[in-house]
């Protein structure tokens, strides 16, 4: 097997806020293989938009605190990194969009500006090759009228636009990963179809590695090969996908599966887990998940249970498989 | 056949928007709707953004008044409500909303915000109205000690458990509930979902349930309206709805749901673009810009929504072209 071509270790997140510590990310590993998409799978408040911007050190410090035993990318300690070398990093590195793209495009400049800066800054363009490029890049994005969508200001596109205009972006200097926190969240159904559908294409001819976030299971089946579950700062369970949907190991993950309505089969009730969600200030001790589960043992109450590789490359986090 | 509980006849709501320095032009946010809901149904409208459902949900229950067209309940206007009935049809018509953060006042405990529809409709004196709000409380799941709370010291699961006691408050024999579970995460969802369901035997209620989501209203409804732009373009038994789709925009619906089983993956993009705006729908068929099968007659005449089988009504002029063609939701069975 190659190299991951991101590989964290010990991740923890944590942020201070009147003078408590609340830890949301408590010693994850995520590793990510050339040419894979990654799901990160979890609900609100699990850590996982914080993990993610933590891999492009965008967590703002105070209030956050980041520490790995390890963030490596392609050969460089990312933690080590000076912020000028950091700064490189981003956009021909490792690249990220977003859920909302008008929150992350400039309202008060046109599409051409924005795309012209990405290219300016990261590959040296300027002049009548700078625009040529900047073309280019929504052409890739299958952006219908591309020239007059380069005058144009965000605030005349559609949301499905503007986040092609994002992925252009992110991909204008070929990063090795590309991170895409909730990317289809705020678009209607057909649109998230082509933008999913986009995103594969092209994941497919660039090569590119992908880390999808989202909370949706149906988006995961549809588009990763290997799944990563989070809960409360933790990961209970990581799977191919075929594995983790066809036969999967966590409690969570189980329950999890049960309570989305499906488009197959007839279902009376959907199944429920009780209780909350806890917030990192109220993480209980053991297991996170062990208040809600059906389960639980004496054990999950005292010791966070280990990953262990249940099957080649199924990984989980649970005393029943010990 | 149960009798009928409300009828919208020809609903049109247009909405003035500023259109350069004198002129405005007309926003057609329902344009021609016409439904039937019987008694203990679940009837849910599904949609994208901007095809009128939030517009049609505060139609149904008065809170807007419609541009043309009726609202019937129990054969009394909601449009124009007469005499004592325009107080009382409150009573019998609730809505829940989409955000309960938004919806419930941040300066009342959730105890008195679940009281106010008693107050207002004069139901009970203050002991009884005391113990109806605990009873309420316990039938949305919530202990009863939670009255004293305020909505900020909720989670967003346990607000809308209080928006949807709120609706209750009052018996009402339809509750309107838009997207009432589309910003929660989805063991949040079920929980909700489960919770409208019971509540629906127990208080002998029909709902309307507005959703973007295909996957919920599978879950949720008896029958099904698709909304395009402004108009109902397909209307039937969910199991007809889903087994037989026939409007070319309800397949795209459709294939574009991520299916939860990786092993039924393949090309689901349906149709391409997004939208038009309702201020500017196209002519004839709106659906016919991303239409694959569009011809000639659907740039030409609007299709109007028509019985094409057994319970079942669409507005499409090429249904059956459409039906002989595969499903775009077809994909590679199971390995």
């Amino acid at each position: 097997m190659p190299d991951p071509v991101l590989s964290v270790q010990g991740l923890e997140i944590e942020f201070v806020s009147q003078g408590r510590v609340s830890r949301a990310v408590d010693g994850i590993d995520i590793d990510i293989f050339p040419g894979e998409t990654v799901g990160l799978v979890g609900e609100t408040g699990c850590g996982k938009s914080a993990t993610a911007l933590s891999l492009l050190r965008l967590i703002p410090s105070p209030p956050g605190r980041v520490r790995a035993k390890r963030m490596r990318f392609d050969e460089q300690d990312l933690l080590e990194l000076t912020p000028d070398e950091m700064r490189r990093v981003r956009g021909a590195g490792i690249s990220m969009i977003f859920q909302e793209p008008m929150t992350s495009l400039d309202p008060s400049f046109t599409v051409a500006s924005q795309i012209g800066e990405v290219l300016n800054a990261h590959r040296g363009l300027t002049g009548s090759e700078l625009e040529r490029e900047s073309l280019a890049v929504l052409e890739r994005m299958r952006m219908p009228h591309p020239r007059r969508v380069l005058r144009q200001y965000p605030f005349e596109l559609s949301g499905g636009m503007r986040q092609r205009v994002m992925i252009g972006m992110a991909m204008a200097c070929s990063p090795r990963v590309l991170i895409a926190d909730e990317p289809t969240t705020a678009l209607d159904v057909t649109v998230q179809a082509q933008i999913l559908a986009l995103l594969r294409d092209v994941q497919r001819e660039t090569g590119t590695s992908v880390l999808l976030i989202t909370h949706d299971l149906g988006v995961v089946a549809q588009n990763c090969d290997r799944v990563y579950v989070m809960y409360a700062g933790h990961i209970a369970e990581s799977a191919p996908v075929a594995d983790l949907f066809g036969e999967p190991l966590h409690p969570y993950t189980q329950a999890l599966l049960r309570a989305v309505p499906d488009m197959h089969g007839d279902h009376a009730d959907l199944a429920v887990i009780p209780g909350d969600v806890p917030t990192p200030v109220s993480f209980p001790s053991g297991c996170r998940f062990n208040p809600r589960c059906a389960h639980v043992m004496e054990r999950c109450r005292a010791v966070v249970p280990r990953l262990v590789e249940r099957r080649p490359g199924h990984f989980v986090a649970c005393y029943l498989y010990e | 056949m149960a009798e009928v509980l409300l009828e919208a006849r020809d609903l049109v709501k247009h909405f003035p928007v500023k259109h350069g320095i004198f002129g405005s032009r007309p926003l057609r946010a329902v344009d021609g709707v016409n439904i039937v809901l019987r008694h203990g149904e679940t009837l849910a409208i599904v949609g994208e953004s901007g095809c009128g459902k939030s517009t049609l949900a505060r139609l149904l229950v008065g809170l807007i008044r419609p541009t043309a067209g009726d609202v019937r309940f129990e054969d009394r206007s909601v449009t124009n409500p007469k005499g004592a009935w325009a107080h009382d049809m409150r009573r019998d018509i609730q809505i829940v909303f989409q955000d309960p953060y938004s919806s419930l006042n941040p300066r009342m405990t959730v105890g008195t915000i679940v009281e106010r529809p008693l107050v207002v409709h004069h139901l009970g004196d203050s002991a009884a109205r005391r113990q109806a709000v605990a009873d309420l409380f316990r039938a949305v799941g919530l202990p009863p000690s939670f009255t004293t709370r305020y909505p900020h010291e909720l989670s967003g699961g346990q607000r809308q458990r209080v928006a949807i006691a709120r609706a209750l408050a009052t018996r009402p024999k339809l509750i309107v509930a838009d997207e009432p579970t589309s910003g929660l995460d989805v063991s949040v969802q079920a929980k909700i979902l489960n919770l409208l369901k019971d509540l629906q035997r127990s208080f002998d209620l029909t709902y309307v349930f507005i959703s973007h989501d295909m996957r919920v209203v599978r879950h949720m409804a008896d029958r099904v309206g698709v909304m395009y732009l402004g108009r109902v373009v397909e209307l039937t038994k969910k199991q007809e709805l889903f087994a037989r789709p026939q409007h070319p925009y309800t397949r795209a619906l459709l294939a574009a749901v991520p299916d939860t089983d990786p092993r039924r993956r393949g090309a689901r993009v349906a149709v391409e673009g997004d939208p038009p705006s309702p201020l500017t729908p196209p002519p004839a068929c709106r659906f016919n810009p991303r239409c694959p099968f569009a011809r000639d007659i659907c740039r030409e005449i609007e299709p109007q929504l028509e019985q094409t089988g057994p319970d079942h009504e669409t507005a499409c002029h090429l249904v059956d072209e459409v039906a002989a063609a595969s499903l775009p939701s077809d994909r590679s069975s199971p390995a």
